[in-house]
């Protein structure tokens, strides 16, 4: 594995030395796109998803370095589409954290800190995906470092975790709409929770729950 | 100073002005298609750029107004009948064959562009070009973003400065 990572480098460089003929006019007329705007590269990042803006744009130049860490541009986090892809430590990301990083260990918890840190408090909307690998530490640190959170979409807990949400509840006062991926499971934390929804979140409109529904299973 | 005429195009005079070039060249098209810039719209709502001065733009050189006018004059009509609520389907199919084509370029011209919509205000074309420059970086490592718009190698300092950064990232995985 380790090897691999080092000829995967060697490759890369090999290809840069290539490229120099392309380099006629460097230093005089220099890259335009590493000297322009922050406003209008935002404009372009706007359009990246979270891995690209992760994983390839900070690496480009210090212009871009500087426009991908515009906390505007993490106010979505959507870290639930494509999960299984996106998060396996064998996936495109991971490697890519690797060699340009060199994350050895990349998984979901990180890679939610790194978000989060970029967004620096402004975080809106936020879709955790399903199998975190520490529920409990995963939701604290969006309660706490997401205070303008407007939408959270959570995951199935464990019972001891979703038990803990009603607490979380007073931190996120902006929250407009919460989703769980199923049915909250535990009936006794829910009237606690919808309580702590109406006493700390004035501007909470909508519950859903998606995913497939299905029909109670029988007490055992 | 004249009125301006309220340019509806009732009668088939559409009101004209004159676009001037960093490099002084002059372009003369209608209102309505100068007016989706916003930068623009202000000046031409006093009744500027009319008749005999035209309105300079120090920081857009000849081929790159062209080409920005090119983008106005095919994007004024739908514009004009406020996002075309009753633009036909083929209407629509023509705009978005036009501007997949325009977009169609090398990559110095679309950061012109950029840089021409950014300064006009012109915001469907600063739009389209983000899209079209987000679409080529997507999902490359730093060095192909580097070659596919034409950066140099990077120098020793920035190489530091990036292994730098990428120490940085170190903490949110321990």
């Amino acid at each position: 594995m380790e090897t691999a990572v080092q000829e995967k480098s060697i490759i890369i460089s090999a290809a840069t030395a290539t490229t120099t003929t392309t380099r006629r006019m460097s230093s005089a007329a220099a890259a335009p796109w590493a000297d322009i705007e922050t406003d209008c590269l935002v404009h372009v990042f706007r359009r990246l998803d979270l891995d690209d803006l992760a994983s390839a744009a900070p690496l480009v130049c210090r212009g871009w370095r500087r426009a991908a860490a515009d906390p505007s541009l993490w106010r979505a986090l959507d870290l639930r589409r494509d999960h299984l892809a996106r998060f396996m430590p064998w996936g495109p990301l991971a490697a890519a954290f690797k060699l340009r990083y060199g994350v050895h260990r990349f998984g979901f918890a990180g890679f939610l800190r790194l978000c989060v840190a970029r967004a620096r408090g402004s975080a809106a909307d936020v879709a955790l995906p399903p199998l975190l690998a520490s529920p409990a530490a995963e939701l604290d640190l969006v309660s706490l470092e997401c205070p303008r959170l407007r939408r959270l979409a959570i995951p199935k807990l464990p019972a001891g975790d979703e038990a803990r949400l009603p607490e979380l509840i007073p931190r996120l006062p902006l929250l407009e709409h919460l989703e769980f991926e199923s049915k909250p499971s535990s009936s006794s934390s829910f009237p606690a929770l919808a309580a702590q929804l109406a006493a700390h979140c004035p501007r909470f409109t909508s519950l859903k729950t998606s995913g497939a529904v299905k029909p109670e299973e029988p007490p055992p | 100073m004249a009125a301006p005429e309220s340019g509806d195009g009732n009668n088939g005079a559409a009101r004209m002005v004159t676009l001037i070039s960093s490099d002084n060249t002059r372009f003369e098209v209608e209102a309505a298609a100068a007016s989706l810039s916003q930068t623009l719209q202000l000046t031409i709502l006093d009744g500027g750029g009319g008749g005999g001065d035209g309105i300079p733009l120090p920081n857009v050189d000849s081929a790159t107004l062209s080409k920005v006018l090119e983008y106005c004059i095919k994007h004024a009509p739908a514009a004009a009948n406020g996002g075309a609520p009753n633009a036909t389907a083929v209407d629509r199919a023509e705009l978005e064959r036009f501007d997949n084509e325009f977009v169609n370029i090398d990559q110095s011209v679309l950061y012109s562009l950029i840089m021409a919509a950014h300064n006009l205000e012109i915001e469907g074309l600063q739009s389209l070009v983000a899209k079209k420059v987000a679409d080529m970086i997507k999902g490359k490592s730093p060095m192909e973003i580097r070659r596919t718009l034409g950066f140099p190698d990077p120098t020793p300092e920035e190489q530091a400065e990036m292994n730098a950064h990428m120490l940085e990232y170190g903490w949110a995985y321990e």
